[in-house]
């Protein structure tokens, strides 16, 4: 079971890894998504397992990028959210929120870039 | 919200580790169901997150169980419509006040939502039930 459980996390680790190489490669909505998706899971598996498998650094790392990378999310899938529903009668109003999401975003994901190049899963 | 600890003491197979730990995170889903009788934001943020780390463990543990696998999808659907609540909250708090009309929109949409994750969670309650009393 033990054995079972390392190479779940060394899997899930290594994907994560990866996640992380391509969205330095090429930062985007996506391959944030993949960084945010592959840590989300590594994390669940930490919690899940904490009893008896303890890697506290990892889970402080995938913590971390968790924190890194919200902003950047957050300020994406509201934007594209607002853009959608925004009232036609409302949308001069609309424009300035949404030209600080836009700018939101675009720092974000240089944020989360530079945090996320620090991040180290070994 | 801090997930529960699983107590793992004395498990020696895969199976039975995810026994404990559905168990254990199904638990956490049907304590926080509550939330759907008042609809407040922050409970049906928690019960979202409890959702997930369940739909985590059961796609997780579907490799090994592959009846798992049904509920994991039924538990992501479930947590896309609490998400879809969720961002529609989060931009009602930063909407400037002169938009009404999207305002009540938005409100609608959230109310879709949670209306439509209700009853996926109804349908899924005694599935949920069943990984409580590890019948898998």
């Amino acid at each position: 079971m033990m054995k079972w459980l390392r190479k779940q996390i060394k899997e899930e680790r290594r994907t994560l890894v990866r996640a992380r190489r391509r969205f330095l490669h090429n930062p985007s909505e996506e391959s944030l998504h993949h960084v945010r998706t592959s840590s989300r899971r590594l994390r669940s598996l930490l919690e899940d397992s904490g009893d008896i498998v303890s890697e506290p650094a990892l889970l402080r790392a995938v913590k971390r990028t968790a924190k890194s990378t919200d902003p950047a999310r957050d300020a994406a899938v509201i934007r594209a959210l607002l853009e959608r529903v925004v009232a036609p009668a409302e949308r001069t109003h609309a424009a300035e929120l949404l030209r600080d999401l836009r700018l939101q975003e675009e720092l974000a994901m240089r944020r989360a870039c530079k945090k996320l190049a620090r991040v180290s899963y070994d | 919200m801090k997930p529960q600890v699983v107590e793992l003491r004395g498990v020696t197979t895969a199976r039975e580790l995810a026994r404990r730990v559905i168990g254990t995170r199904a638990q956490e889903v049907g304590r926080l169901a509550a939330a759907f009788e008042g609809r407040e934001k922050a409970q049906l943020h928690d019960f979202r997150i409890a959702c997930k780390r369940l739909r985590y463990a059961l796609e997780r543990f579907s490799a090994l169980e592959p009846s798992l696998e049904a509920a994991s999808q039924q538990f992501a659907l479930l947590q896309d419509a609490l998400g879809e609540a969720h961002d529609r909250d989060v931009l009602l708090t930063i909407l400037p006040p002169a938009m009404g009309e999207t305002q009540r929109r938005l409100q609608l949409e959230r109310e879709v939502c949670v209306i439509a994750a209700a009853a996926m969670w109804e349908a899924l309650k005694e599935p949920a039930q069943q990984l409580l009393s590890h019948h898998f």
